[in-house]
């Protein structure tokens, strides 16, 4: 079997013909000018929504929650919200774009798997930083207009599914992630 | 003025990679993404990535070995931006145990020898992806190694893997 060559499928493949053209400097210095205002447009717009949106709406519900409980949990969900965009736009800031530092491919690899690991990580801190004022409000909400046991038993359930998928989908993620990894340092030793 | 050297340097390098691995960036993009647009867009993203990268270029390796290192890492970022909504990526081993279908020796069609190569390509895991385009493109050992950040023997290895399953997907047939 090994005897058989295989320069005609590599000829086949070094003589594809060139569909595009060379573009000039000033092309790429305008084009890489143009994706950077677009990120930039998007982020911040991105942020700037998520911001007003939601501390609008908690702002409202601060002001005519009709609970304690309500208030106290729609204020936490606020300094949540303010703590996750300060903390996201300290990581936008001082990201590094590690394509263009040259590292090998697998040094690269390995740093992108490692940051989405950290990025997993992140998530369950902003979970964390959340749930105290959702379940405060949730209380509140409760206390204030009480509700049949069938609704707060298919809200509770509900609220469970809900967890569990979220969970779910995060330590997937995370196992696929660090599979990748240890697949990565096995053949790195291989 | 140290600032418009710079850029003329960045340029300068810049003109000189496309230039000379130009076409090679094409069919590395073909690697990684089937679709003509978004192949075209990610072409334009590792042309954009690879001028920007020529601010750190220090001389420490050579020009062949930064413009692969940094096109395919451009391209892998795609993958893992992508990965969600692909299916699970194989390695050289899973692949070695498929049999082929395309005989490229007698085939009528080479387009479609070439689809089905592009198309395992595209299944592979970044890293033995990364082996197998750079062993297609033509480049040797020791600068595959460089690019990937393997060792000579693990290279060695997996390019022996390569060959195998070139060798079966398109030079035997089923009996």
């Amino acid at each position: 079997m090994h005897d058989v060559d295989d320069d005609g499928i590599r000829r086949m493949w070094q003589e594809q013909p060139r569909e595009e053209r060379i573009m000039s400097t000033s092309e790429i210095r305008m084009k890489a000018a143009l994706l950077d205002d677009r990120v930039r447009r998007n982020n911040a717009g991105a942020a700037v929504a998520f911001g007003v949106i939601l501390i609008a709406n908690l702002l409202q519900l601060v002001m005519r929650g009709q609970h304690s409980y309500e208030r106290a949990g729609a204020a936490l969900i606020v300094v949540a919200a303010a703590s996750m965009l300060w903390l996201y736009w300290r990581a936008r800031s001082t990201a590094v774009r590690l394509d263009e530092s040259g590292l090998s491919c697998v040094a690269f690899y390995r740093a992108q798997l490692v940051r989405q690991q950290k990025l997993a990580g992140r998530f369950w801190l902003c979970v964390l930083a959340f749930l105290p004022g959702i379940l405060l409000s949730l209380l509140g909400g409760i206390s204030a207009s009480p509700l049949t046991p069938s609704r707060l038993a298919g809200l509770a359930v509900g609220g469970l599914l809900w967890i569990a998928v979220v969970v779910w989908m995060i330590v997937r993620g995370m196992r696929r992630v660090q599979a990748d990894l240890d697949e990565l340092d096995a053949s790195d030793m291989s | 003025m140290a600032d418009f050297e710079g850029r003329s340097r960045r340029d300068d390098l810049y003109t000189e990679a496309a230039a000379q691995y130009g076409s090679a960036l094409e069919r590395l993009a073909r690697g990684y993404e089937g679709d003509p647009d978004r192949r075209r867009d990610l072409l334009q993203e590792i042309h954009i990535v690879l001028w920007r990268s020529f601010d750190r270029f220090d001389g420490r390796c050579s020009l062949r070995t930064w413009v692969y290192r940094v096109a395919h890492n451009a391209a892998t970022s795609l993958v893992l931006r992508r990965r969600v909504r692909t299916p699970t990526l194989t390695g050289l081993d899973e692949v070695a145990e498929m049999k082929g279908e395309v005989d490229v020796e007698h085939s009528v069609n080479r387009q479609h020898a070439l689809a089905r190569l592009m198309e395992l390509i595209r299944t592979l895991r970044p890293v033995d992806r990364q082996v197998m385009l750079l062993y297609l493109d033509g480049v040797d050992a020791g600068t595959i190694a460089d690019v990937v950040g393997l060792s000579p023997s693990n290279v060695a290895t997996r390019v022996h893997r390569v060959k195998q399953i070139l060798v079966r997907q398109f030079y035997e047939r089923e009996p």
